[in-house]
């Protein structure tokens, strides 16, 4: 079993919001009638423009909330997507629990670290892609899932991983499916109700 | 209350409990043992350890839970009926015990909780012999947070204690936890020191092995060791605390409990400094200087040579050429009898226990506002406050368990305002209120306050009312801000904190405050809100030396001096006269030193060049005077102008009582007998010089030296009668008298920075300062704001010089965001006593490297 | 107890606009009738009135305790000052994906019905709590609340009525736990999501400590149906009075055609399996169906093909088990029970908050247990200790994370215990591991 480690960096380092992010953060503050309430869209910003959440981070942080870094540590170490390590640019997230399990996901996770070279929890040496395995990702029907920062990658397969790797590696991304649009029109939805890829199976739209 | 009260019943007894009291609670009082591990009593309840599960059979209304519900959690309810033992709750609190101790080491042997261990004890009473467990156990990374305190991680109950004393009780939220699930692990940001001056009392509550205390750690175990508990005697607050000694060696002082005083909590600095009392620093027998050389002596030729020589000087130049200071560091007995050889036995009014003249001008404005030295608050009132003003108090650096009695009022909804040329940390959010004045600035400040209070509805009280209000109505609110450095709105905004209609305001004056005027603008303010007021003292028992008479002014319970039938009844009782003539404080005694009029000079536990702010004064005085009497427990600069030194025991040491700042009595009983065969308690040495000079005092030992205070003192014979556990408070009700007060001039703009004087419990005295278990503790540093350190290009820890009037000495800076711009903030009682000015103007540069030859 | 069989009507209710195009944009959804019900009842219901409705309805919860839905709100003590409304999208429950298309789909028809339940119980904030990981349903969210704002359906005085009320969505950041509905108001808070004690419940001291009610994007959902078309209509759908409307059953696993079905309460499993999800994959023998999430207890082929279990709440909970989220995790005769209960209870070890010792240490115990039996290294009285930590494990701690997964593993071994006893006998999973993590 691991257990993260308390955060100590031994370098100096320093964080400061830029100054579009303060605006956006200030924006989000808002929302609450309490500010600690944003504690965590804080952190998700800082995340964004850090790419991860370093021990400056959240020192800055707990000056912005007037708390104590442990606080805030205390936080951050709570929620498994706020990273305390620098994660790839490609940063990718295979759900292993049951369902995908059930529908090969743990050998797809076996092709993904063959692919990449690194296993699960690792970075590659070139920042380009990490990987890590997650409980259920809430795609069970399009199982195997594999999120792809924030891409949701549904009925994957051995080739089809290949497919994204080799793209990306070639620094061409193709997001999935409807990625962009809110809803896929219904042709493309049966379209892919038809090729099974699960994500549309509404019944009575599936069963035609 | 016992309206309040409700009757419930736990395993067929019949018990009672407080409104909204749990039953894990009740069950506690009432010594019904109820396992439990994350419930403490001054904490937040959580029910989280689910130890303390029972069975509600009836909730009082006929139906019962069907699940167990945690007791610490449960409310007792009138009529309710519950289990905590039958075979249902047994079976699981065993099972509670088997979960907690399926990650936990089996290291009892080697855990310096044993023998103290809730879950070894209750696990032996409770939990199942075996364990069942074939998976390896958690282990966590090994890592320091303190040098006092070691973590033993992989013991850990995640009872979360030291997680909400840290939030809760300290505020600096420090310790937190970390992960979730069995990853759950508890600690403080490793990046960051441990800065809580509270810190040690997670050692305390730490249910089990994790968070030891390093000092203590593998020198004794808990059977071979007695505690004695009583009042700790390193400031004026006099927490309990209980000190644990093996073979007449202190190995550790623990939190004692006292509910009216610190709750179950101490500061580090009562935690860790007995061990100055063990160090090289003591005085460890009588010496005498010969040919300018201290050499050692026996009792008998020192004491003699103190006799014959004070005794000399008497009847050569009368009473008045000897002077007495200190007392405020030793035991009402020993005070007293101080007192007693100066009045009854040399003749002489020139005593005093106010070193320091902050002292003394708090407690002439006491005196003149409230008739008697002192103030009249308490420490549960302050703690019970629904506003509270900080008048040149800086809790936390001076007083720890005061600023967590402020924390507590804040926690309850008070607001906080406070007055302080530096914006004091109490760790709160909101409600608190900043007036930072200039320094030396507080009466102005405080004028302002009083005038914008009685535009709110304050009244003046007492007799000089209506002159107070006239020269308060002609108060310039504008101009006294602009020149006293505070911003309008914000007084504005903390007058309406104080709410004047609504009472139950409490305001305490801290040694910060230097001048007399702005003690008795803080006093005024008091009595318009009708306010509790304490008076936060440097000393511990200053209170208690000033009722046992160490002031030129106040003979033994307060009478005057100065009148003949207060003198009458003093000499009733000693049998001798009390003298007329020469009333000199402090100041005016080292004036007088100086100038060559007093020859004789006893320093009874304190000394004036480390303790009094005008260095060079005390310097003069020591030098001039023919003969130095050095009385003390620990060397420190003055005993270089000793004549004779006696040494005398610390407050571990002796017996008898002492009072604190909020005029509590409490009994001092020896934890160890005095370090070295040679030191005699104080008292008895005083009165041993009155028996050589043929006029011995009457009473001799505590007890009659009680019976002799309590003929005199009224208010001290409930204390020394039967002394109730956690001490007697003695109560006083002013005799307010609002008076208006006048201003010194108004300072001209300053060319440097000013200086600040901030008295730190970690420098008060050369006990502490010995103290060896102390020194991880951050030393002497010049604080300053961030601008003014990046003006002057002084980076943080970096070495500084800092010149006043000619002369430099150096110290690591610290850039202190709370400190305004143009104010430089320094530890009082430096060494050497050049920077002990407060409000001088001293200049800052980056020191000079020395360049190390190659 | 058959007499309602006919309302089994097989028509959508939330996922009705699923397949339409344009659905999740403003137009499209008033087109086809949205924002309808709250111009019926804004101005024109009292709040209590609506209450009334939603009772009537018979609506329960889809989060999964099945919390009659009205009931809930109509506890919200009628006091002065804030009221809030926590909508919980953090859909975590392993085997459920439901809410993640209501909202990508949909996201009006959730708007309407947050409109509908601040105005029935008096509340003017709203926070949507979306799962960290659902950038696309939350970005349909957002791009909603904006048209709705824009429309006049958000804001101050709606449509004039004189109610006003603000909706936010707040993203989670990883953590199955904020789920619960005290973990989620303090996540919502800023902190760790560690579930609260209760009582108080949320309905009396919610987030900030103000009354606060907590449902589910599905529940939420039907809302606008129920006002729009009565609470009888919607009562009558459905197998009885207490189990109305229709569910979306999150079918995962060993089937030809897993995704997401609407159908109407009190269908069988079987029928829902073989029927509507085209029966089970590549023909398959049936072995284990876990039927409400991964906390609902697993059900073998004699409980589905023999007992025809119903998937209605209540029915569900008369054979031990429960309709929880609407996750049906499906497993052929290729599962391995004992590996099937080590992936859940990683998943609870992994998930647990940590701070109830009986938690915490418990959920650890038991997936150190299921990992040494899957991997061969199991001792006979590993079923034993199983047992009991079963039964320790239930009714003692702060929320039922805990009972949940001793629910879980509680019914595994009990349910396929000689296939627990083959792996310690034989040192070995006998199906060697067929599905590696
Ligand atoms: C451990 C745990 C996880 C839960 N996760 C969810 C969830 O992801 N989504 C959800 O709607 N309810 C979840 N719930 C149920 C909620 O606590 C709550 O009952 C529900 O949100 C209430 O809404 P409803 O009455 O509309 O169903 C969870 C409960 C527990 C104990
Ligand atoms: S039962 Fe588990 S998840 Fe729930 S509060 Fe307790 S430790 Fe946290
Ligand atoms: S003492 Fe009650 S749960 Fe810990």
């Amino acid at each position: 079993m691991s257990i993260e480690r308390f955060p100590h960096s031994a370098k100096e380092e320093s964080f400061e919001f830029a100054p579009e992010v303060r605006a956006e953060f200030d924006r989000i503050v808002e929302k609450y009638p309490v500010k600690r309430s944003a504690l965590i869209p804080a952190l998700q910003l800082a995340q964004k423009q850090n790419g991860y959440i370093s021990s400056a981070v959240m020192q800055h942080v707990a000056g912005i909330f007037d708390i104590s870094a442990m606080d805030v540590w205390g936080v951050v170490s709570f929620y498994s997507m706020l990273k305390t390590h620098p994660i790839g640019e490609y940063h990718f997230q295979l759900c292993s629990n049951l369902s995908c399990n059930l529908l090969g996901s743990g050998a797809l996770l076996r092709r993904i670290e063959e692919r990449l070279g690194i296993r699960a929890g690792e970075t590659r040496a070139d920042g380009k892609f990490s990987l890590e395995r997650v409980e259920c990702l809430g795609a069970c029907g399009g199982g195997p899932c594999v999120q792809i920062n924030v891409d949701y990658f549904e009925c994957a397969t051995p080739e089809m991983i290949d497919g994204i790797i080799s793209a990306l590696e070639k620094g061409e991304y193709v997001p999935p499916v409807g990625a962009d649009e809110v809803a896929p029109p219904p042709a493309a939805a049966a379209e892919a109700a038809a090729a099974g890829d699960g994500t549309a199976n509404v019944a009575g739209k599936a069963e035609g | 209350m016992p309206d309040a009260e409700i009757t419930f019943t736990l395993n067929r007894r019949k018990l009672k409990a407080r409104k909204d009291e749990s039953v894990l609670g009740a069950a506690l009082r009432a010594g019904v043992h109820i396992p439990h591990f994350c419930y403490h009593k001054n904490l937040s309840v959580v029910g989280q350890c689910r130890a303390c599960l029972v069975e509600i059979v009836d909730l009082g209304n006929g139906n019962g839970l069907p699940k167990l519900q945690p007791s610490c959690a449960m409310k007792a309810g009138e009529g309710m009926v519950v289990e905590s033992a039958n075979a249902r709750v047994k079976e699981a609190q065993e099972t509670v015990f088997e979960f907690l101790l399926k990650n936990h080491p089996l290291d009892c042997p080697v855990c310096d909780q044993g023998g103290e261990c809730p879950l070894q004890d209750q696990t032996m009473a409770f939990g199942k012999a075996i364990s069942r467990t074939h998976e390896l156990r958690r282990l966590y990374p090994e890592k320091e947070i303190s040098p006092y305190i070691k973590p033993q991680m992989n013991r850990c109950v995640h009872c979360t204690r030291c997680v909400r004393f840290s939030g809760e009780i300290d505020g600096g939220g420090e310790f937190g936890w970390a992960g979730r699930g069995d990853r759950t692990e508890v600690g403080i940001f490793q990046d960051l020191p441990l800065t809580s001056i509270v810190s040690g009392n997670v050692i305390d509550i730490c249910p089990v092995g994790a968070l030891t205390d390093n000092k203590y750690r593998f020198t004794a175990r808990v059977w071979e060791m007695k505690d004695v508990e009583g009042p700790c005697t390193h400031c004026s607050v006099g927490c309990s605390q209980r000190v644990w000694n093996r073979e007449n060696e202190i190995m550790r002082v623990t939190a004692g409990e006292n509910v009216e005083v610190n709750d179950t909590w101490i500061c580090d600095v009562a935690r860790w400094g007995w061990s100055g009392a063990g160090s090289k620093e003591r005085i460890d027998g009588p010496m005498i200087r010969e040919g300018g050389e201290l050499r050692s002596a026996g009792w008998d030729e020192a004491l003699s040579l103190v006799a014959s020589r004070l005794d000399g000087i008497r009847s050569e130049s009368g009473g008045t050429a000897l002077a007495g200071l200190g007392g405020a560091r030793s035991t009402n007995e020993a005070a007293y009898q101080f007192g007693a050889l100066f009045r009854s036995v040399l003749g002489t009014n020139n005593i005093d226990c106010r070193v320091h003249p902050r002292d003394t001008a708090q407690t002439e404005a006491q005196r003149e506002g409230l008739g008697a030295a002192g103030g009249f608050g308490s420490l549960t009132g302050l703690a019970e406050a629904r506003a509270i003003l900080l008048v040149g108090s800086d809790p936390f650096e001076e007083h720890p368990i005061l600023a967590l009695q402020v924390r507590k009022a804040h926690r309850a909804g008070a607001s906080i305002v406070s007055l302080h040329p530096r914006r004091i940390d109490l760790r709160i959010l909101g409600r608190m209120h900043h007036l930072n004045p200039l320094p030396c600035e507080e009466a102005r400040a405080l004028t302002a306050l009083a005038r914008t209070l009685l535009d709110a509805g304050a009244a003046p009280r007492g007799d000089g009312a209506g002159d107070y209000q006239k020269a308060l109505a002609g108060a310039d609110t504008d101009a006294l801000c602009r020149e006293s450095g505070i911003n309008a709105g914000g007084l504005a905004a903390a007058a309406g904190a104080l709410r004047p209609e609504e009472g139950g305001v409490a305001v305490v004056v801290g040694p910060g405050i230097g001048d007399e005027a702005a003690a008795a603008e803080a006093v005024n303010i008091a009595l318009m809100l009708g306010a509790e007021i304490l008076f936060a003292s440097g000393a511990p028992n200053l209170q208690g030396a000033l009722d046992m008479g160490l002031h030129p002014g106040f003979l033994p319970g307060g009478g005057d001096a100065a009148s003949d039938a207060a003198r009458q009844a003093v000499a009733g009782v000693w049998g001798r006269e009390a003298p007329a003539s020469s009333c000199l404080g402090t100041d005016a005694i080292l004036e007088a030193a100086a100038g060559g009029e007093i020859r004789g000079l006893y320093l009874f536990g304190c000394d004036p060049l480390a303790e009094h702010p005008n260095g060079d004064l005390a310097r003069r005085a020591l030098d001039r005077a023919e003969f130095v009497v050095v009385h003390a427990s620990h060397r420190s600069a003055g005993r270089e102008f000793a004549d004779v030194v006696l040494p005398a025991p610390t407050l571990y040491e002796e017996e008898g009582t002492v009072t604190n700042m909020e005029r509590r009595v409490q009994r001092l009983r020896r934890s160890v007998k005095p370090d070295g065969p040679e030191v005699r308690e104080a008292s008895r040495v005083i009165a041993e010089l009155a028996r050589l000079m043929e006029r011995p005092l009457k009473a001799q030992g505590a007890a009659a030296i009680q019976a002799e205070v309590r003929l005199l003192a009224e208010d001290y014979a409930p204390a020394f009668g039967r002394m109730p556990e956690g001490g007697a408070r003695l109560g006083r009700v002013p005799v307010g008298a609002c008076r208006a007060v006048e201003h010194a001039l108004v300072s001209a703009p300053v060319d440097g920075l000013q200086l600040i004087l901030a008295p730190t419990i970690w420098l008060s005295g050369a006990l502490i300062a010995s103290a060896h278990h102390l020194s991880g503790k951050p030393g002497a540093a010049l604080r300053l704001s961030p601008t003014d350190a990046g003006r002057l290009g002084v980076a943080e820890g970096m070495e500084v010089g800092v010149e006043l009037g000619g002369e430099t000495i150096h110290l690591p800076a610290r850039v202190d965001e709370s400190l305004p711009v143009g104010v430089a903030q320094a530890p009082e009682a430096l060494p050497g006593a050049l920077l002990n000015r407060g409000g001088a103007v001293i200049r800052v540069s980056p020191a000079e490297k020395e360049t190390v030859g190659a | 107890m058959n007499l309602r069989l006919d309302a089994l009507v097989t028509e959508k209710i939330v996922s009705a606009r699923f397949g339409d195009a344009g659905a999740a944009d403003i137009g499209g959804y008033e087109a086809s009738g949205g924002y309808r019900a709250i111009r019926k009842i804004f101005g024109q219901t009292g709040p209590k009135d609506v209450i009334e409705i939603v009772k009537a309805s018979g609506l329960r919860g889809r989060g999964g305790a099945g919390f009659p839905c009205g009931l809930k709100w109509s506890f919200v003590p009628d006091m002065d000052g804030p009221k809030y409304l926590a909508v919980n999208a953090d859909e975590g429950e392993p085997g459920t994906f439901k809410d993640r298309e209501l909202m990508l789909r949909d996201p009006h028809q959730l708007i309407e019905g947050i409109l509908i339940a601040c105005y029935a119980v008096g509340i003017e904030k709203a926070y949507i709590f979306i799962r960290g990981e659902f950038d696309a349903p939350a970005r349909s969210v957002n791009k909603a609340l904006a048209e709705a704002y824009e429309a006049g359906y958000i804001g101050e005085n709606i449509l004039g009525s004189g109610f006003s009320c603000d909706i936010y969505t707040h993203m989670g950041a990883g953590a199955y736990i904020c789920g619960e509905e005290t973990g989620l108001l303090e996540s919502l808070e800023g902190k760790r999501g560690h579930p609260r004690l209760k009582p108080p419940f949320p309905a009396i001291v919610g987030l900030y400590g103000r009354p606060t009610v907590v449902n589910n994007v599905e529940t939420l959902s039907n809302l606008s149906h129920i006002i729009e078309r009565g609470a009888d209509w919607y009562a009558g759908i459905g197998i009885d009075e207490k189990n109305t409307g229709t569910r979306m059953y999150c079918v995962s696993g060993h089937v030809e055609k897993p995704g997401l079905y609407e159908l109407p309460l009190g269908l069988t499993l079987e029928e829902i399996v073989d029927g509507h999800c085209g029966g089970m994959r590549g023909g398959k023998a049936l072995k284990a169906v876990i039927p409400g999430g991964a906390s609902a207890p697993v059900l073998t082929t004699k409980e589905i093909r023999e007992d025809k279990i119903r998937m209605d709440f209540d029915a569900l909970a008369r054979a031990g088990s429960m309709g929880g989220s609407g996750g049906v995790i499906v497993m052929d005769e290729t599962t391995c029970m004992v590996q099937a209960a080590q992936r859940l209870a990683l998943f609870y070890e992994e998930e647990s908050c940590g701070q109830c010792s009986v938690c915490r240490e418990g959920t650890g115990w038991v997936a150190g247990i299921f990992s040494r039996l899957e991997n061969g290294r199991g001792v006979p009285d590993d079923l034993g200790t199983l047992e009991s930590i079963d039964v320790n494990m239930r009714g003692n701690t702060i929320c039922v994370l805990s009972d949940a997964c001793a629910m879980m593993f509680g019914a595994f071994v009990k349910k396929f215990r000689s296939e627990f006893e083959a792996h310690i006998e034989g040192g070995r999973c006998p199906l060697g591991s067929p599905y590696p993590a």
